[in-house]
């Protein structure tokens, strides 16, 4: 979920090659290589939080701003609606999301409309911080 | 000879030269305990100990700009800026010598400094935090040192970095870290996109231009027996607005926040109130909240920048660092900071 993080496999994959590289050095560690593997692990620990809240938080993210979206009574934001319905990616989605905010702060109105998106934003990005706060050690 | 040892041989003798020049060293010195520190994307640092006939033995910290450095930040500034310092009150190593040339046996072009005493406390440690904290509930001496570093750097004559240290106004900070975000950025991301346009849209009232560190907080600094010994680190030193030092200092990621919160102490170091008015007393400047405020934003989108640098550079170019990939971690919590700061309705508050 977290905004700007590389696909999942591409995470597994370098965390893969990590153990695999490790498993083949003999003698004891030294501190640049304990601090790799403790990097990993926290990769990996919050990694798992976020592949159980994704689904959820991207759903509820798309849901709230179609609701918002779908109220406004302007052609214009109702435009992006389909685009957004058709969005699967939490890349898709913020694409529109940022289009949407930008377009709407240009035009210098919709305040009301830009606080909902904003609180839909916070309420998503709150829930996944509270999610990683309790991530298991 | 071997080649490993022909190797060193080399590295060796390109960091006497480099001192040599700089009268560090003798004809006659050697190097011994050259052994590669800990350190961040954009510098390799490497300790050592110069055994000289004539001035004894030095110990002295090498500092590599490597050709896969994160920041493209000059080693000549930083160089400049130290010299410039040296007796300004802030605690820093003295230099003993650089060498600018790109194909050196060290990796790249390097500087050579007095390794000082102290460790760079780790914020996102809960144990460094506590002695941090405790430092604080008695003798209070860190929190003075850092307020009067910070106080020292922002009052320093600016007249010798003239043309070695690179000016930067708000707008152009601005643009540099959205230019150098948007390079770097995966996907599109609506709340650092709105963050850059809610901080060029507050363009503080003016202040003297000051050097600023530009990445102050203590974990780039050395503690020594509970007091500054040193503030290392001025990669992105810039002259221009030293709000930005009070704003980064004041973002919870410098008191040790990564997903829970740090320290409650301003950069794990000293109360908030406190720190604000000792700044005040020293510099004679006002700390206005909302410049914080708007200073705390400026410095978490440069951190984005900087995190988002280091996993495009894991991703695309294929480092093999992975501390670069975890650089993922810390940014949702940078997000929240950002929403929070610029206080977007929270749910159930909504229009």
């Amino acid at each position: 979920m977290v905004f700007n993080a590389p696909p999942t496999d591409v995470v597994l994959r370098a965390v893969g090659r990590l153990l695999y590289e490790t498993s083949a050095l003999t003698g004891e560690l030294s501190d640049a290589q304990r601090g790799q593997l403790d990097a990993a692990q926290s990769i990996v620990r919050y990694l798992a939080v976020e592949e159980c809240v994704k689904a959820t938080l991207v759903s509820s993210l798309r849901q709230q701003a179609l609701e918002i979206l779908r109220a406004g009574d302007q052609t214009s934001l109702r435009d992006y609606v389909a685009t957004l319905e058709s969005a699967a990616t939490i890349g898709d989605i913020s694409e529109v999301l940022s289009r949407v905010l930008s377009e709407l702060g240009h035009s210098g109105s919709h305040v009301v409309v830009i606080d909902q998106l904003h609180g839909v934003l916070r309420n998503v990005v709150e829930r996944e911080v509270a999610a990683m706060a309790v991530a298991p050690r | 000879m071997s080649p490993v040892r022909k190797d060193q041989c080399e590295r060796d003798e390109a960091v006497l030269d480099a001192m040599r020049e700089r009268g560090s060293a003798s004809a006659r010195a050697t190097l011994m305990n050259f052994q590669p520190l800990s350190g961040g994307f954009s510098r390799q640092m490497y300790r050592a100990d110069v055994v000289d006939p004539l001035n004894g033995i030095i110990e002295i910290v090498v500092c590599v700009r490597h050709s896969n450095s994160l920041l493209d930040s000059s080693l000549d500034q930083e160089y400049a800026i130290y010299q410039a310092l040296a007796n300004s009150g802030v605690p820093l190593p003295s230099m003993h010598g650089k060498c600018n040339d790109v194909d050196t046996a060290l990796g790249g072009p390097f500087f050579v400094m007095d390794r000082l005493p102290g460790v760079a406390p780790n914020v996102w440690r809960v144990t460094d935090r506590h002695e941090l904290e405790d430092n604080w509930r008695t003798t209070r001496a860190l929190g003075e040192d850092v307020v009067a570093a910070m106080s020292a750097i922002h009052c320093v004559d600016t007249a010798p970095l003239e043309g070695v240290v690179q000016r930067m106004s708000f707008a152009e900070v601005v643009a540099h870290w959205r230019t150098t975000y948007e390079r770097v950025r995966l996907i599109r991301d609506p709340i650092i996109d709105e963050a850059f346009d809610w901080v060029h849209s507050r363009t503080p009232a003016p202040v003297p231009e000051s050097l600023v560190h530009g990445d102050f907080r203590i974990g780039n600094c050395l503690v020594n027996e509970g007091r500054l010994s040193g503030v290392l680190d001025w990669e992105l030193a810039y002259l221009g607005d030293p709000r930005f030092d009070v704003g980064y200092l004041a973002l919870g990621y410098s008191s040790g926040k990564l997903v829970k919160p740090g320290s409650a102490l301003l950069g794990a170091v000293a109360e908030r109130d406190w720190f604000f008015g000792r700044y005040q007393e020293l510099t004679g400047r006002a700390v206005d909240l909302e410049d914080v405020r708007t200073f705390s934003v400026l410095s978490a989108l440069m951190l984005m920048a900087n995190l988002s640098s280091a996993i495009h550079t894991y991703v695309e170019r294929g480092a093999d660092d992975i501390r670069m990939l975890w650089s993922r971690v810390p940014i949702a919590s940078l997000r929240l900071d950002l929403v929070r700061l610029m206080e977007w309705p929270e749910a159930g508050s909504r229009s």
